[in-house]
């Protein structure tokens, strides 16, 4: 029971990682065709540990994939500009209705 | 006097894409996998049970989402957008989805 809340943890961890790793090499490759290259070489490399079942081996995968990760992230991410680490978050937030302006 | 009234220098209104459009680009988006059956696919498929995906798979498809609709997702919705109507709903009721 907790082995597969554990597992399901650890799932969404690699997932998480996963998708961080893909939108930081998106910013260092920024054209697409050397970017489909990169992301399946790094999709190659998770599917490397796919079948691993012992819950403490993929604990150590997580936390040495975590650690580089860190290592090679991109210092400044893009982000959506609206988004809460995008330029224009909050940038110009809509007025309340009950102001009109007159000119 | 068209400024009359107007709040021009203000956030416009977002209105997002209407459901079609929205199930015709997913469906679009999910196709594009490589590791898709675009036979398999209908407007109900699961990703995971219905096509067989992995969950790194589900990952790429949901970056493919935040490309083509310029949305952010984070991390806990992500998690959610595990079928096909799940992102139809999702990006139809987004305000920014362009």
């Amino acid at each position: 029971a907790s082995l597969a809340a554990r597992r399901d943890a650890q799932r969404r961890r690699v997932c998480r990682l996963y998708r961080k790793a893909l939108h930081h090499t998106l910013d260092w490759v920024i054209f697409r065709e050397p970017f489909y290259k990169e992301a399946s070489k790094l999709r190659a490399r998770f599917d490397v540990n796919k079948d691993v079942v012992d819950v403490d081996a993929i604990e150590r995968l997580i936390v040495k994939g975590e650690a580089e990760f860190k290592k090679f992230q991109h210092p400044e991410p893009y982000a959506v500009p609206w988004s809460p680490e995008g330029v224009t978050y909050a940038r110009n937030p809509p007025l309340p209705a009950e102001v009109c302006i007159f000119y | 006097w068209g400024l009359l009234g107007r709040r021009w220098m203000s956030a416009p209104a977002q209105d997002g894409i209407s459901e079609k459009e929205a199930l015709d680009r997913v469906m679009m988006i999910v196709k594009a996998h490589p590791k898709v059956n675009p036979a398999k696919l209908t407007q109900s498929s699961h990703f995971m049970n219905d096509l067989g995906l992995d969950s790194l798979d589900v990952v790429e498809i949901v970056m493919g989402f935040e490309e083509e609709f310029v949305l952010y997702i984070p991390d806990e919705v992500a998690d959610k957008l595990v079928s096909v109507p799940a992102a139809v709903d999702f990006v139809a009721k987004h305000p920014k989805a362009k």
